[in-house]
């Protein structure tokens, strides 16, 4: 999988932070804001990793219980960039939404809050080679004040299941 | 009375009749110089200054357009006492990877850009992974690094102890606080990572160094500008020992100064390295004039005149002179518009406007001053006259000298300008782009350092243009290439090639595997080897820092090499180009062209003294004390192995046209004591009256030059350093040379009507 499209992925680690029921009522107030952190990336199993630092933030809009959010990751000559709004919904612990990855184009996010987990399914396809994208991103929150993340992705050219990425982060 | 001036100085007699009316008007004018000050601007790109119609110069030109990418970039060099360790090196990571947040940063390059070649599953790692290996290891991973063609001797020192991080901006225009708030954002972060790895982390670079020029001239227009008002006041003070001479001398000058720094502002013509002596000249050149006419306004009250007589006096005696002598700074200024160079030729024009101002202002505020602060004025006894007593037995000691040397000292001085001119002709001419550097600026030191650990401070290019696009590198960027790689004396040649080399490609024909190349390169490294259009190469190379004579010889072999290159390949156009090869080309060119432009100053205003005394005897024995201040200064350096700088011939320039004044001054009291008087007996009243002034007026635009001293940059310095030198021996030129001249040829005149 490249790098790109695996960026996209990594983008909806945000959207499951809207989605915890620990961010229910003033919890999504809280994540709002700006985060860094950095971490690895890894385009394709047996790929080498890369370090990348990366910047997030964004904004929860209580009555509409929609959260907008924009992240971008820079590495030694790579950057990736992900915008787009989620929304959250408290009774199911759902959470649905959009995300577009610059460059590489819109995605389907789809998951569950357990616990201090987020745990979301991603779908779509590279705009530009047309293959299926797919992955299952997974976070952790310790605390209020930080969250580490991972993306396990498959890799279209064997179908194997690697990790493409996993970063921490901080406010 | 003799004609001078062109009748300009009649302004002053306007002003003496209504001045109240004249102040009135001067101030709405200041109000609006005040807001053009408000809006002055900076320039620090000394790179203009060569900017001329040469192949050099076009090809450059052509650089620009088709890779402008070279707009703002940053460097970092970063040391560190014995070579990198594991710690150092993640400081260095962290950097590379955090600068690119800042707003403004467009790529950042560093030794953990170098990748290796393309494995067997298509992946280009990086040569210093995610994970450093243990401590013991990483000195061979660092020499591994250095063997690396993109990074080894270019990003990466031999010793292992030095790299480079280079951060390119957008182009955010030339603006000081835009400049420094991208700095000191990087600034910040390198303070951050830097001590606690033991890194020492130096900015450098084009952005760097423009700043630091930058700051310089903000720097010098207010501390020159107010150091030498405050050395001017002081001279007055001792000269004339009464605060309401001193205001009239001392305020026409800072109008004038204000006057000039509007117009810069309002005409949004910005204060660069070069223009930035044009306040200081302004500033002594309106107090000398206006302490003339000071000095004759008092002399006319201890005489007993009423205050608008005294100075109705000073404007019809002085004016002319002061008319004349601004008149032939100005032709000295507008000769540079004879030059080649955009740069300099601006600073002709500018420089003529300056003196302009500054005429304008004396004449007009020394009169309508005079006849409000000077109402009641009674003239005293004073410590000043004590001065004044002994400048005029100097003078008189310096009469007798003459007299009685009269032969001797013409002798003396007709066989020095002969000598001393022949070194004038036979000096050459130089050019160093350090001189428009900051000194203490730590961005110049690091030049010597990148030279002496790296590639080479130095850069220039070769601009290889085709008819027609192409993916593929043409072949005769290829056999250039592989052809300056074997030049003694450059560095590192950088071209497509070098990527080509790297990834292990050698069919350049293939356009897949090319373009394949392209898409693996570091981000930033496309743009700086083939334009958008894919139709101009690019080779950048490298060359130690030298002088602008020693890396032109480096290029003229460089284009002996490339000649049969390009006889093997017509349908291309190889052209050398960049700032260095811009400068080391148009430098000898410039410089010379000022030398032949200040020859025709020289003569041009011989004619107009000659034209306006209506002597062309008196107009030829004035070119002797006017050209023997130049001729020395040039066989001083001849003796002492030196050359003619941009700024030295710039600042011989300007000098000759106020050392003029001095002559101007002389012969202009000689017409009026020669009245009714035999010759010797009007030449020591003439030296008894001008002496004092000329001594106090040099004295002062001297000091005037030596407040340069305070500025970082070596060019305004050398500028300074000239200025004094010239107008010190034009001082004794004229008090010493020319009366002797004017003797002998009256001695000579006699002994022939005898026989």
């Amino acid at each position: 999988m490249k790098t790109k499209q695996l960026a996209f992925l990594t983008g909806f680690f945000i959207a499951s932070l809207t989605a915890h029921p620990i961010f229910a009522g003033e919890l999504p107030e809280r994540i709002s804001g700006v985060w860094v952190g950095g971490g690895l990336i890894r385009k394709s199993p047996g790929a080498p990793s890369e370090r990348v630092r990366c910047r997030f933030s964004s904004k929860w809009a209580k009555r509409a219980a929609t959260i907008s959010l924009r992240y971008i990751c820079l590495g030694i000559d790579i950057k990736f960039e992900t915008t787009g709004t989620l929304k959250y919904n408290q009774a199911g612990q759902a959470i649905a939404g959009k995300l577009v990855v610059v460059g590489i184009g819109g995605f389907r996010a789809s998951g569950k809050v357990k616990g201090d987990k987020v745990v979301m399914n991603l779908s779509g396809k590279d705009k530009k080679s047309g293959k299926p994208v797919n992955g299952t991103l997974a976070i952790a929150f310790k605390g209020n004040k930080s969250f580490r993340s991972s993306l396990t992705a498959t890799d279209p050219k064997t179908g194997k299941r690697f990790q493409a990425f996993k970063a921490s982060f901080k406010r | 009375m003799t004609r001078f001036g062109f009748g300009l100085e009649k302004i002053g007699l306007v002003c003496l009749q209504r001045p109240l009316t004249s102040i009135a008007m001067i101030f709405l004018t200041c109000i609006i110089a005040f807001y053009g000050l408000l809006h002055l601007t900076f320039d620090g790109d000394p790179g203009q200054v060569f900017r001329a119609d040469n192949a050099v110069s076009r090809a450059t030109d052509r650089q620009i357009k088709a890779f402008p990418f070279d707009g703002e970039q940053l460097i970092l060099l970063v040391e560190s006492k014995k070579r990198y360790t594991a710690k150092q090196l993640e400081a260095i990571r962290a950097l590379h990877l955090e600068i690119q947040f800042i707003d403004g940063v467009t790529g950042v390059s560093s030794i953990f850009s170098a990748r290796e070649k393309v494995d067997k599953n298509g992946n280009t790692p990086t040569i210093l992974p995610s994970d450093l290996p243990a401590e013991k290891d990483i000195p061979a991973l660092l020499e591994k690094l250095y063997g690396h063609p993109l990074i080894g001797d270019l990003m990466l020192s031999k010793d292992l102890t030095s790299s480079m991080i280079i951060i390119s901006f957008q182009a955010t225009g030339t603006g000081l606080e835009g400049v420094a708030k991208s700095l000191n954002e990087v600034r910040q972060l390198t303070e951050l990572v830097a001590p606690p790895a033991g890194l020492d982390i130096v900015q450098t670079g084009v952005m760097a160094i423009r700043y630091d020029v930058l700051k310089s001239l903000n720097q010098d227009v207010h501390k020159l500008n107010v150091a030498g008002a405050l050395l001017a006041i002081a001279v007055c003070f001792v000269f004339f020992r009464n605060m309401r001479l001193v205001i009239i001398s001392a305020i026409p000058p800072l109008i004038a100064v204000l006057w000039l720094l509007g117009v810069f502002g309002l005409t949004d013509r910005p204060v660069t390295a070069m223009n930035n002596v044009l306040p200081t000249l302004v500033l002594v050149i309106a107090f000398c004039d206006a302490l003339h006419m000071v000095q004759t306004i008092r002399r006319g009250l201890a005489l007993g005149k009423n205050i608008k007589d005294a100075v109705r006096k000073a404007v019809i005696d002085v004016g002319p002179a002061c008319a004349m002598t601004s008149l032939t700074t100005m032709v000295a200024c507008a000769s540079l518009i004879l030059s080649s160079s955009n740069a300099v030729r601006e600073f002709g024009a500018a420089g003529a406007g300056s003196v302009f101002l500054a005429f304008i202002a004396v004449i007009t505020l020394v009169p309508a001053l005079s006849m409000i602060l000077l109402k009641n004025y009674q003239v005293k006894e004073t410590k000043s006259d004590h001065f004044n007593n002994a400048l005029d037995r100097v003078s008189g000691a310096i009469w007798r000298f003459v007299e009685t040397r009269t032969t001797a000292i013409s002798v003396v001085s007709l066989i020095a300008l002969v000598v001393s001119g022949y070194a004038y002709f036979n000096t050459g001419t130089n050019y160093d782009y350090r001189h428009f550097l900051s000194q203490a600026s730590p961005a110049n030191r690091a030049i010597d350092k990148i030279d002496e650990k790296f590639g080479g401070a130095d850069v220039f290019s070769i601009l290889v243009e085709t008819q027609t696009a192409s993916v593929s590198p043409p072949p005769i960027l290829v056999a250039a290439h592989r052809k300056l790689e074997k030049v003694s004396g450059i560095r590192f040649v950088f071209s497509f090639i070098t990527a080509l080399d790297w990834l292990g490609t050698t069919d350049t024909n293939d356009a897949d595997a090319v373009a394949d190349v392209i898409a693996r390169l570091p981000k930033g490294f496309r743009d700086r080897i083939v334009s958008r259009d894919n139709k101009t190469w690019l080779m950048t190379i490298y060359i130690p820092n030298e002088t602008a004579a020693q890396t032109r010889i480096a290029l003229d072999r460089i284009e002996l090499e490339l000649g049969p290159i390009r006889t093997a390949h017509p349908d291309a156009m190889l052209s050398i180009s960049g700032g260095i090869a811009r400068s080391a080309y148009s430098s000898p060119l410039v410089i010379g062209g000022l030398k032949f432009s200040l020859a025709v100053a020289v003569l041009i205003t011989i004619l107009m003294v000659g034209i306006f005394v209506r002597s062309m005897k008196f107009a030829l024995l004035s070119a002797v004390p006017n050209l023997l201040p130049l001729t020395l200064v040039a066989a001083g350096l001849y003796a002492t192995g030196n050359t003619f700088s941009l700024i030295g011939v710039l600042a011989l320039t300007i000098a000759f046209g106020i050392a003029i004044d001095n002559t101007i001054h002389v012969v202009n009291r000689l017409q009026i004591e020669k009245q009714g008087r035999s010759l010797p007996e009007a030449l020591s009243r003439t030296l008894s009256k001008t002496g004092p002034v000329l001594f106090a007026a040099t004295l002062l635009l001297a000091s005037g030059m030596v407040v340069t001293k305070l500025s970082q940059l070596p060019s305004i310095r050398t500028f300074g350093n000239y200025m004094s030198v010239v107008l010190v021996l034009a001082l004794f030129a004229a008090v010493i040379v020319l009366p002797a001249l004017i003797l002998m040829t009256e001695k000579l005149k006699g002994n022939s009507d005898e026989n």
